[in-house]
């Protein structure tokens, strides 16, 4: 103990100094925009790099479960091709979408908050704002983009709110986390009026730039009905366990930029 | 040492206001703006207090930065420059390093110039660097480095001019 107290009392000037430095680096990154986005393109990108190591190791362990997701992936992908071809309707119906492949190197469930970090940054045409889906279901949206790296908000973060509907009768509301738990979302302004039953599927509503329309969520799990002001209160099972993808896929909305002049 | 301490006090209080009030608006052709403030991180004392010197510069800096809302460039140059003089010191000054007021008498010119030089160069270095906070900007950071340290070196050569012949 003894011997800390003296390294600390004989190193006071280097640790005042990285203190204020510290201090300082807060300092600009508040008061400055630009410094605060060179600062969090900065720190993702150290941080991918360094998860990046320990994600190599553990995707060699996890191959044969990944490869199991992948043939599944394929028999998804293979349907979807034949209905494509035997309704034209169905693709025109789009609005279209360029698909990019990412792995997740750092993906956190514990917070309110949660983030993801993929390895793949503005280098691979990533921009903010892109939306962020599995095989299985919807990850969240790309919010710091940085040469190799991109963090992603989680749909597990309670500041996201993303557009949903019900498959069976398009009544769409907006679905948001209540950092309760990790696979269940809540989906609110689903008007009383509507019949909801339990196991019906949501997906994605469609009325954002993000996500197509159509991408399954989950399924309902229970839901209470608020009189006083007339809406639904639904909690939504995942149909993805959020905190277990590897692989996700990036969409770029063609039309966006067309859509947001409208807007 | 109150005689030391009226005469930080003064620097102090002088090189915030010029800087703030004067200089700030100078823009030699066009936007060059010399920095006054660096005196005192010249005249401090060579064997002062370095725990001392590092909070006066920290504070001497975000003064600075609030006052001429700038995001914090100031800060950091003024506190990195405080943290790495007495390697300056060693490095310009030789032998005659634990000359207390070096800065004013009791040292060879060259190697004055050559402290002054440095220390300026390297504030201003980092001072745009903070500022551009992008490879990409070197250009734009060297030009404005060189500029600005030949600006401010003759303006506080002129003024270090006046101390010592007093």
């Amino acid at each position: 103990m003894q011997q800390i107290v003296n390294a600390l009392i004989n190193n006071r000037t280097f640790i005042l100094f990285l203190f204020l430095l510290l201090f300082s680096f807060s300092f600009i990154s508040d008061r400055s925009l630009y410094h605060n986005s060179k600062l969090n393109r900065l720190s993702i990108e150290m941080s991918g790099s360094i998860f990046n190591i320990t994600h190599s190791i553990n995707s060699y362990f996890n191959l044969k479960k990944v490869n199991n997701e992948l043939l599944i992936e394929n028999k998804k992908l293979l349907e979807y091709e034949i209905n494509r071809n035997e309704n034209k309707l169905f693709n025109n119906s789009n609005i279209p979408f360029e698909v990019f492949h990412a792995k997740v190197i750092k993906n956190s469930i514990k917070s309110s908050r949660n983030y993801l970090i993929i390895n793949k940054g503005s280098k691979d045409s990533i921009i903010r704002e892109m939306g962020v889906i599995s095989s299985q279901g919807i990850i969240g949206i790309v919010n710091i983009v940085a040469d190799n790296y991109s963090s992603v908000i989680s749909i597990l973060n309670r500041d996201l709110r993303i557009n949903a509907k019900f498959k069976k009768n398009n009544a769409f509301g907006s679905l948001n986390w209540n950092s309760i738990n990790t696979n269940t979302v809540t989906l609110n302004d689903i008007p009383i009026i509507n019949s909801v039953r339990i196991g019906d599927s949501i997906v994605t509503g469609g009325m954002s730039t993000y996500f197509p329309e159509g991408i399954l969520i989950g399924v309902v799990s229970s839901y209470k009905s608020n009189l006083v002001n007339g809406y639904y209160e639904i909690d939504v099972k995942l149909n993805n366990i959020v905190g277990n993808e590897l692989n996700v896929y990036i969409l770029k909305n063609k039309s966006k930029i067309k859509i947001k002049s409208l807007e | 040492m109150l005689n030391e301490n009226l005469r930080l006090t003064k620097y102090f209080i002088l090189g915030v206001l010029l800087q703030v009030l004067v200089f700030e608006s100078l823009d030699f052709f066009g936007y060059v703006n010399p920095i006054f403030y660096v005196i005192f991180l010249l005249i401090y004392k060579f064997d002062g207090s370095e725990t001392k010197f590092i909070l006066l510069s920290f504070t001497l800096g975000l003064l600075v930065d609030l006052l001429t809302q700038n995001p914090g460039s100031n800060t950091i140059s003024c506190l990195i420059i405080s943290y790495i003089r007495p390697v300056l010191i060693n490095f310009s000054f030789g032998v005659n390093a634990d000359v207390s007021n070096g800065m004013i008498n009791g040292t060879r010119l060259e190697n004055r110039i050559l402290f002054v030089g440095l220390i300026i160069f390297f504030h201003h270095l980092i001072y745009f660097s903070v500022s551009y906070f992008s490879f990409s900007a070197y250009i734009d950071i060297i030009k404005n480095t060189i500029l600005t340290t030949l600006l401010t070196a003759i303006l506080i050569g002129i003024t270090l001019g006046f101390i010592s012949k007093k």
